[in-house]
């Protein structure tokens, strides 16, 4: 059941992404690292009733949970976060070139002025 | 004890980031810096390398909890190989920017996001764990992203947006296959999912090795810029200036095959054969998309990345193989690859100043420029185009000669067509830049002799990597210990698995 779940966030999160407005792409980039995130928690093995590790002894070890994918999580959320940041502030310039804003035709609307600019100057 | 040298390699860039950062005002002092920082690197390769001739590999146990549970830094032929590579593109760059690429109010940040590439380059080549993997490339693009968009016009943004989209989607994948294996073999140690590999029989495992399999192809894809994943690559690299352009076409798509060369026939050893036919495919495509679409260009940056992307294709086709010699080979085509490319760009920033232009329509009359700059063309682009004695001739003669002894005989065709469209596009650069006598040369003397004084630098970068190349090519002729070194290290996943678990 949760696996539905996360493969609906994915697939929501790469439509977002192709979407091609700014919010939408915002929105697609955030939910894009929650869903990682989930497939790492939930595909990774660490169980949600487990004893914590730390006070674990010799014997119970086996019930601990398993640390590896939280030290994985953390790492990609850490990663993802700066990511995010940096992403948001290059859409946020991009939507600043007047035009349209559709960032997917802004892209197209750059390519055809230097098309523009190349026949323009030969004549 | 050898193995901390391994260390060193990786405290050198980062002592070299925080001091840079310190100098942040003073370019020229980053740049001392750097130069001090890489010229260290090297002595400590130097050092590795009696150690990786004599004894064959190093690894290092980072915290010293055991090669078995320690993540690993392992440093053998092929790794130092390309570590020597970086060494000398990173000192070109170093020689080749004398001036900030990016001037915001004094303070320059191009060295240290320099020296963050270069960290992350580093561990990407040395590790042998798969999570230090994903955190060495999220390195490595970070910096890259911030390298690609320095400069203020916001259209040149445009150019990166689609380069960091594809690779946020690249790594979440790379996440995924770090969570399949994880979950399956309980290590994250590329050795001992190897053992695993080999050992594994049952059907559920194949499968999920299967999808992991194919997510890790599209994430070192992604990178290498093969032909279903590489649309990123032919317009984002005439945006940068010019140091960062050519460090990223030698180094960042190189990075994604030395991956493909080192990870592939380890973690999918017994899967390499179901592989074959259809990466033999991609490349025919891969070669034929770049090497088209480079003949199609008027600016000369798109023209030579275009180009990489054809090369990308040769590699991967012999990487397919699976012979013992071809993943040799794939590293010397790679290398020679590097050295080419860079020098490339690093002319192309040439003739931008000389003539302020880079569409090639514009150009002109640069034979009358100088010497140097004509024979260092010459060079890369005989080099790249694959004309004997040069490596480039070397390297696609052991490729044509492998795919035929495989039978592959469409794909050794389409490498040897895509090799004369090569020599074309490579005409095309000379004859538009070099040999016709129309073309704006000198629009503005003032303005250009202004900015005459930047190129000495390029001209020292391009000195640099055209020595390289000469050297490569000799060393094709007389290196036959290193490539058998290399052969031996590379074609025996076992060799791997004892190297760093010692079992």
């Amino acid at each position: 059941m949760i696996n539905l779940f996360i493969a609906l966030m994915w697939t929501i999160a790469i439509f977002l992404l192709l979407e091609g407005r700014l919010f939408k792409m915002i929105l697609g980039l955030a939910l894009l690292s929650q869903a990682v995130n989930m497939v790492i928690f939930f595909g990774g093995g660490a169980s949600r009733w487990g004893l914590p590790l730390l006070g674990s002894t010799a014997e119970n070890l086996d019930q601990a949970v398993d640390p590896v994918p939280q030290a994985l999580i953390l790492t990609a959320i850490v990663i993802s976060f700066v990511l995010f940041i940096f992403c948001v502030s290059l859409l946020v310039q991009v939507s600043q070139i007047k035009g349209k804003s559709h960032v997917r035709e802004k892209l197209e609307i750059e390519r055809e002025k230097d098309i523009d600019q190349i026949e323009k100057e030969r004549g | 004890m050898p193995s901390i040298y391994v260390a060193y390699l990786l405290l050198a860039p980062l002592f070299f980031i925080l001091v840079s950062l310190v100098f942040s005002n003073f370019f020229k002092w980053q740049r001392g810096c750097f130069l001090i920082s890489i010229f260290l690197y090297g002595a400590v390769l130097m050092k590795i390398g009696q150690f990786v001739f004599n004894q064959g590999s190093l690894v290092l146990a980072v915290g010293s909890w055991g090669q078995l549970f320690s993540i690993n830094l392992y440093c053998d032929m092929l790794t130092w190989m390309m570590l020597s590579v970086v060494a000398i593109v990173m000192l070109s760059v170093g020689i080749a920017t004398n001036e900030p690429p990016d001037k915001r109010g004094g303070s320059s940040f191009f060295f240290p996001l320099v020296g963050c590439l270069l960290l992350g380059v580093t561990l990407a080549f040395l590790t042998a764990d798969l999570f230090n993997l994903y955190v060495s490339f999220e390195l490595m693009l970070i910096a890259s992203y911030v390298l690609l968009t320095m400069r203020t016009k916001k259209q040149e943004i445009i150019g990166g947006l689609p380069y960091i989209l594809i690779n946020i989607v690249g790594s979440a994948f790379f996440l995924i296959v770090v969570t399949i294996l994880y979950r399956m073999t309980g290590t994250l140690n590329v050795a001992s999912i190897t053992e695993f590999v080999f050992q594994s029989t049952s059907a559920t495992e194949g499968k999920l090795l299967g999808v992991s399999a194919f997510l890790l192809f599209c994430v070192f894809g992604i990178k290498s810029a093969i032909f279903p994943l590489g649309v990123w690559l032919p317009n984002s690299y005439n945006a940068p200036s010019v140091s960062v352009s050519a460090l990223f076409a030698g180094l960042l798509t190189k990075v994604g095959v030395y991956c493909f060369i080192r990870f592939f026939p380890l973690l999918f050893a017994p899967f390499m054969e179901n592989f074959q036919s259809i990466l033999l495919g991609i490349s025919v495509i891969t070669m034929f998309v770049g090497v088209l679409g480079a003949v199609a260009q008027d600016e000369i940056r798109n023209l030579l990345s275009y180009h990489i992307v054809s090369q990308i294709g040769y590699m991967v086709a012999v990487f397919s193989l699976g012979t013992p010699v071809a993943l040799a080979i794939a590293t010397f085509y790679m290398i020679h690859n590097i050295f080419a490319k860079t020098n490339l760009f690093y002319i192309a920033g040439i003739l931008e100043v000389k003539t302020g232009e880079y569409l090639l329509s514009k150009m002109g009359k640069m034979m009358k420029s100088g010497s140097f700059l004509v024979f260092s063309f010459l060079v890369s682009a005989c080099a790249l185009a694959g004309i004997p004695p040069l490596s480039g001739f070397w390297g696609k003669v052991m490729i044509i000669k492998e795919l035929l002894r495989g039978d592959f005989l469409l794909t050794a065709g389409s490498a040897i067509l895509c090799s004369l469209l090569t020599t074309f596009s490579m005409l095309k650069i000379w004859n538009e830049a070099f040999l016709k006598e129309e073309g704006d040369l000198h629009k503005n003397v003032v303005e250009l002799s202004q900015r005459q004084k930047n190129v000495t630098g390029l001209y020292g970068a391009s000195g640099l990597l055209t020595v390289s190349i000469l050297a490569l090519s000799c060393f094709f002729l007389y290196g036959q210990k290193v490539f058998n070194i290399l052969t031996y290290q590379l074609a025996n996943p076992y060799y791997y698995i004892q190297a760093i678990l010692g079992v």
